[in-house]
């Protein structure tokens, strides 16, 4: 229980620091909520994309360096 | 770190500059910030969101210049509202009791809870502790109030001379070591209206520095006379410009300038650096410039005796050809004083806008000041003054070492009373003002359009009242608030 409320500390510290730094301290509520939708969903569309290509990616590297000889 | 070192004393100013990253963050605040104003703009453009803010009439919606000032008031200075003008309910002494107040409509309009805060004062300029309701000065007022009331009802021409603003302008001349002084009502109105009698018609060149007050820059307009600014302290900005003025002369007729007036201040107030005068002095003798002294924050604070920049420097007053300063911040009191040659004095007693239109000194005011500066000169017979200059000496050394030691940047000279400390990023700014508010701790803080957008402080003024208790518990204060948000930006 202690490393959970270590841990809770932690996570709590960078969450306030993270408000100050983008200002986001300084906004009402329902602004607040605003940005972390729209950052939640710029973050989501990100991560889908990436997990779609990536693979083929280092794939069609590493064939262009020779050192993946198989399908594309 | 820059320093000059002449007959013994050394001038050391910290001029580290934001760090990188801090000045990422505070972009990328001003960047969020914008954009959710404009979406807030645009919201109370269409009606889902009360209009607080003065409009035009809608007949004259296009009249009024929209500025982008009036857009940072609305909607990022709204934000940080309920730091500034906080209303107080005691006298500015060491302690101050501060109101609590909330707000419903997001710090457009307040009403007060009720309750009180008792806070440790480091926002009054109240350097040698002279703000205080009782003790020999306040009695001597009272005094002086039952003897002559408190309006004047007339200017200085007419019938508001007293006798009690001759022995005020006898007690400063004696103060300064000058020849005589003329005393005004009003600190701002010194330098405002006098500077354009001084520097008035054509072929005067004004070298102002670049972080001198308000009242000095609309003084310089007024006067009508050619502005030029030097970069702040920078002596050889100030040569170069000199000496590009005296070769050069007037812009189209190239005759030479009439007057040169070099307008300095002894404390900056938003930076806390001490202006270096040993080189101003030697640059004004060797190109017969004259030199304006605005000592209205180092008048009482700086010096072994109190006088101020010129004898922290051991220079000569006379040295200087226009002194100037303000009564309000050391000596408890409020108007202005300009001190110099008997000339000079003479002059402006019979051509200052002020003394011709504007109404003279309040005498219990006068009485104040009088008193205070018989304090600190040691004529009362005791030695109060000079243990009030040592403590604030002592007070401002150690409160500026301990901050430096612990990793913050403090602007500035260090051995002025004027403490800023630079936390660039606004949500910080407020953060912080807020909690030491929270820990009865009271101080100003200082963002856009005060200060330039990257470099947004909070400004401690150090006064001789304060305890070493008191201290400890706001340089500890600071220090923990300092770790928690990560303000220790020194390398």
């Amino acid at each position: 229980m202690a490393l959970f409320q270590v841990v809770r500390d932690w996570v709590q510290l960078w969450y306030y620091r993270y408000l100050l730094v983008t200002a986001l301290y300084m906004l009402q509520p329902w602004e607040r909520h605003l940005f972390h939708s729209c950052l939640a969903v710029v973050l989501a569309m990100s991560i889908y994309s990436t997990s779609v290509f990536f693979p083929k990616y280092i794939a069609s590297i590493l064939d262009y360096y020779g050192y993946y000889d198989g399908d594309i | 770190m820059v320093s000059i070192r002449k007959g013994g004393r050394k001038s050391s100013e910290d001029y580290e500059s934001t760090p990188f990253l801090a000045a990422w963050w505070t972009y990328l605040s001003l960047a969020i910030l914008v954009a959710f104003g404009y979406l807030r703009d645009f919201l109370r453009r269409i009606g889902l969101d009360k209009n607080h803010s003065a409009d035009g009439r809608k007949n004259m919606k296009e009249f009024v210049p929209v500025s982008f000032e009036s857009f940072v008031d609305r909607n990022i200075l709204k934000r940080v509202n309920h730091c500034v003008s906080r209303p107080i309910s005691s006298p500015p002494t060491v302690e101050v009791d501060v109101l609590e107040r909330t707000s419903d409509d997001g710090n457009w309009h307040f009403r007060l809870t009720g309750r009180k805060r008792r806070c440790i004062n480091l926002a009054s300029y109240n350097y040698l502790g002279f703000a205080e309701n009782e003790g020999p000065c306040v009695d001597a007022t009272a005094h002086a109030l039952q003897l002559y009331g408190a309006g004047v009802c007339s200017t200085r021409h007419e019938l508001g001379n007293y006798r009690i603003h001759e022995e005020l302008e006898r007690t400063t001349a004696r103060f300064l070591g000058v020849d005589d002084a003329i005393t005004f009502g009003m600190g701002f109105c010194t330098n405002s209206m006098n500077i354009p009698v001084l520097v008035g018609g054509k072929g005067c060149l004004i070298l102002s520095d670049e972080k001198n007050h308000a009242s000095i820059v609309l003084g310089a307009r007024l006067s009508g006379s050619v502005i030029k600014v030097f970069k702040h302290n920078d002596i050889d900005d100030l040569e170069e410009k000199l000496r590009e003025a005296i070769i050069n002369g007037r812009p189209k007729t190239r005759w030479a300038w009439r007057k040169i007036l070099i307008i300095v201040e002894g404390i900056y107030s938003m930076e806390g650096s001490i202006v270096k005068l040993l080189e101003v002095i030697r640059l004004k003798k060797k190109y017969g410039a004259y030199l304006y002294l605005d000592e209205a924050h180092s008048i009482g604070a700086l010096g072994e005796t109190g006088r101020g920049v010129t004898e922290h420097w051991g220079v000569d007053p006379r040295d200087v050809d226009i002194m100037m300063g303000t009564f309000t911040k050391s000596f408890g009191a409020a108007g202005g004083y300009i001190a110099g040659s008997k000339e000079l004095i003479n002059h402006l007693r019979a051509y200052s806008h002020s003394t011709l239109y504007a109404c003279s000194m309040s005498a219990p005011v006068a009485q104040q000041i009088i008193s205070s500066m018989k304090i600190i000169m040691g004529e009362d017979g005791t030695d109060k003054g000079k243990l009030r200059i040592a403590r604030l000496a002592t007070n401002t050394r150690y409160f500026r070492q301990r901050l430096r030691e612990m990793g913050f940047i403090v602007c500035g000279d260090e051995d002025s009373p004027v403490v800023p400390l630079l936390v660039c990023v606004p949500a910080k700014i407020l953060a912080l003002v807020e909690d030491l508010f929270e820990r009865n701790i009271a101080c100003a803080p200082a963002v856009f359009p005060a200060t330039p957008m990257t470099e947004g402080r909070i400004r401690m003024c150090i006064s001789a009242s304060h305890t070493r208790q008191m201290l400890d518990k706001v340089l500890d204060s600071i220090s923990e608030l300092g770790d928690r948000m990560q303000l220790k930006y020194s390398l």
